[in-house]
């Protein structure tokens, strides 16, 4: 219920009067997002250590989180919900997490998120794509939704922007998520509960400007449709299940759960026959964008509707199948030339359940010391999130609610990672795809049930729960910072460089992490030295120069770049010990071969001109 | 003005400046802030404003989500047809949007003349 229906719900001639919880919780919220303004001129980038951002902070941002956190919380447990200032708290958290980053950093984030940049200007130099070059050839429909967006309002690039992707996806992910759980449960505080748990949980990464983004709102978007306006209503027979279970206990056992399942659920909204008419008509082109802007979502989409249909959740039956067939129409017409080239690995990677590696996933043992806190801080986080889902759901259960639709969408992402290794980030994207439903069950945990009027305990808990998420949050999302973010000098010396070089550069680095092919990406090549194929430190430095040169010799010129961002790569995760980078850096100084080139406060570049020419590729 | 004229209304304003502005060729903020709401919102709100859906937030994360998913297909239409053109895109996006707008509208006066709420 809204204030608005709060008012008229009072006696005639009555006067209209906010609830004083409701005047303290703005008054808290617009306190917060005051002492957040202070914060932020309070920081200074440069004392950044292995804690991330976190160790910059000022005080003043955590006590605006928790001035929010008090007043949600107090919005949250009024007798009637005020559902525009739970909004409003929603998306002031959601700018303090994602906003506070970009403000601050005022560049873009994550190495990789700058060859989207390039994926794009590519699209708006030459109007077309080329499949050969790279995967997101592929896959282009997020690329082209940007370049249209570049181009139709006028930008030279999408840099002007995509550092505010976080901030932007994770509000239409809240957006989305509102659909979803209303169809989960009818209690809208564990609605509202579960969405703000998700904004405290969403640590992976997975939300910047990105085609994985995009995919996961529409995703989350089918799935809401579905479960809002394609709803099982009445259970299926016990011939109807024989007609597929041939035990007989086993089909009785089945349709006694789909008969609780369903009864526990919530009716979906009313809806007339040209509401769901228009909803499948929303529904086909989103599968049809799914299926032409990402590799692994429409392989969770297909898994997530079929197992919706199976467990008779959803009476969508065709739409898996149609999936089916426009992922396998993609791939095998338009992603052809993908697939060709990488068939063998795809394959390959089919099974390989334990094979995870991702710069999520750090290796303990050879990280710094405050890194492999950071790190175990974010593996308890996970697994705390996992221990609140799980007693919500037994919760949940306990109170009579059989959640089987929000229980199928955490499984059946995790059951993704038997079918492949997605190059070692499945566990992660299966944890992202999960995660929802995950936070859903954490909200159940306090509000398993619908509960009337103001509660003094459940008050307390969501702030110390919510603390408590915020903390692990903070290690798992902001402790990467000092690798994550570039430096204003760091990007001009990336802009120097592909400004500049000849066409067939070679671009060799120690890892990485610096801003690169975000322009012309496609006339240059990259090599990091200290990871990957051509992988030649730090075993190599007796030999480096000699080494570099034989990787640079198809080239016309080949640069080194020595950059903030890598050396703090090379320390936080142990890559290798400094004091061998800063060997590396004075070997290739003192050389003759290479030419120092560009040189600022953090980053130096070196050149090497080939003198036979070079061919480039 | 009632929310079923006002709505199709601002649509079509957003679909004319959102034009305009590309056509002027201007490069300035204001064109950008225009272009992005206009193609963030408009296509997808100019027919989920037909569904006459109660819950106006699920509204619009529809709208947003079908609008992104228009202009990903204009994209890429033109991109596989080998005929880029943002402005070319723009106007066809503006082209629904209207159309969406207008059946809007005369929906909601349909529904006037009919006595219908």
């Amino acid at each position: 219920m809204t204030t608005n229906s709060i008012s008229r719900a009072q006696p005639s001639g009555a006067t209209k009067t906010i609830p004083l919880g409701i005047t303290a919780s703005v008054v808290l919220t617009l306190c917060a997002i005051a002492l957040w303004g202070v914060s932020l001129s309070q920081v200074n980038l440069s004392r950044m250590d292995d804690y991330g951002l976190m160790s910059v902070l000022p005080w003043t941002f955590y006590a605006a989180f928790i001035l929010l956190t008090i007043g949600f919380a107090l919005a949250l447990h009024q007798p009637q919900l005020s559902e525009p200032i739970l909004l409003l708290d929603l998306g002031v958290l959601i700018l303090f997490i994602h906003g506070t980053p970009q403000l601050l950093y005022g560049t873009l984030r994550y190495a990789w998120a700058w060859k989207h940049i390039g994926v794009v200007e590519f699209i708006q130099r030459h109007g077309s794509i080329d499949p050969n070059v790279d995967a997101y050839h592929n896959w282009p429909g997020f690329f082209a939704l940007g370049a249209l967006f570049t181009d139709a309002a006028g930008l030279d690039s999408a840099l002007g922007y995509a550092g505010w992707g976080p901030a932007f996806f994770n509000l239409v992910f809240v957006g989305a998520l509102l659909m979803i759980f209303k169809t989960l449960t009818t209690d809208r505080r564990l609605v509202w509960l579960g969405v703000w748990f998700f904004a405290l949980t969403n640590w992976i990464g997975q939300d910047y400007f990105s085609p994985q983004a995009f995919g996961y709102f529409l995703y989350l978007i089918v799935i809401g449709i579905c479960l809002a306006w394609f709803r099982v209503t009445t259970p299926p027979g016990k011939l109807a299940i024989k007609r597929w279970v041939r035990l007989d206990r086993l089909a009785s056992r089945l349709r006694d759960l789909f008969t609780r399942a369903l009864n526990s659920a919530p009716p979906g909204p009313p809806s007339h026959p040209y509401q769901r008419v228009g909803m499948m008509m929303i529904v086909l082109p989103i599968l049809g964008v799914v299926a032409a802007s990402h590799q692994l979502t429409p392989f969770m989409m297909i898994s997530a509707l079929a197992a919706l249909v199976v467990l008779q959740i959803t009476t969508t039956r065709n739409l898996p199948l149609l999936m089916v067939v426009f992922t396998g129409t993609w791939m095998l017409y338009l992603a052809e030339a993908f697939l060709r080239g990488n068939l063998y690995w795809v394959v390959d990677s089919i099974g390989q359940l334990f094979q995870v590696s991702s710069p999520d996933l750090v290796d303990i043992s050879i990280a710094s010391r405050d890194q492999a806190v950071v790190a175990i801080v974010g593996r308890v986080f996970t697994a705390f999130v996992g221990l609140l889902a799980l007693l919500g759901g037994i919760r949940r259960l306990r109170a009579g609610y059989w959640d089987l639709a929000a229980i199928t969408l955490i499984v059946v992402p995790f059951a993704m990672l038997v079918a492949n290794s997605y190059g070692g980030e499945m566990l992660f994207r299966s944890y992202f795809f999960a995660l929802p439903f995950l936070a859903f069950f954490a909200g159940a945990l306090l509000q398993p049930r619908p509960a009337a009027g103001a509660s003094g305990w459940r008050t307390a808990a969501t702030i110390l729960l919510s603390g408590a998420l915020f903390v692990g949050l903070l290690f798992a999302y902001y402790g990467k910072e000092r690798m994550y973010f570039f430096t204003r000098p760091e990007v001009a010396a990336a802009q120097y460089l592909y400004d500049g070089a000849p066409k067939g550069s070679i671009f060799v680095s120690v890892t990485w992490d610096y801003p690169s092919l975000f322009h012309n990406y496609e006339y240059y090549r990259n090599a990091p030295i200290c990871c990957g194929s051509k992988q030649i430190l730090p075993r190599g430095q007796a030999t480096l120069v000699a080494d570099l040169l034989r990787l640079m010799k198809s080239h016309p010129v080949g640069y080194v770049i020595f950059s903030r961002g890598q050396r703090a790569h090379v320390e936080m995760i142990g890559l290798m010990p400094l004091d061998q980078l800063a060997m590396a850096e004075q070997t290739i100084r003192q050389s003759t071969e290479f030419r120092l080139v560009y040189q600022n406060s953090d980053a130096e570049i070196y050149a090497w001109v080939n003198p036979g020419g070079g061919v480039g590729k | 003005m009632k929310r079923a004229t006002w709505l199709p209304v601002t649509i079509m304003a957003f679909a004319f400046a959102a034009v305009f502005m590309a056509l002027a060729d201007l490069h300035t903020l204001f064109r950008a802030a225009i272009v992005f709401a206009f193609l963030l919102f408009c296509p997808g709100m100019a027919f989920v404003g037909l569904l006459g859906l109660d819950d106006r937030l699920t509204e619009l994360i529809l709208a947003i989500a079908l609008s992104l998913t228009l202009d990903t297909l204009t994209a890429m239409v033109m991109l596989y047809i080998g005929v880029w053109s943002p402005l070319g895109g723009l106007m066809a996006l503006a082209g629904q949007s209207v159309v969406g707008s207008t059946l809007q509208v005369a929906l909601a006066s349909r529904a006037r003349v009919g006595g219908t709420p």
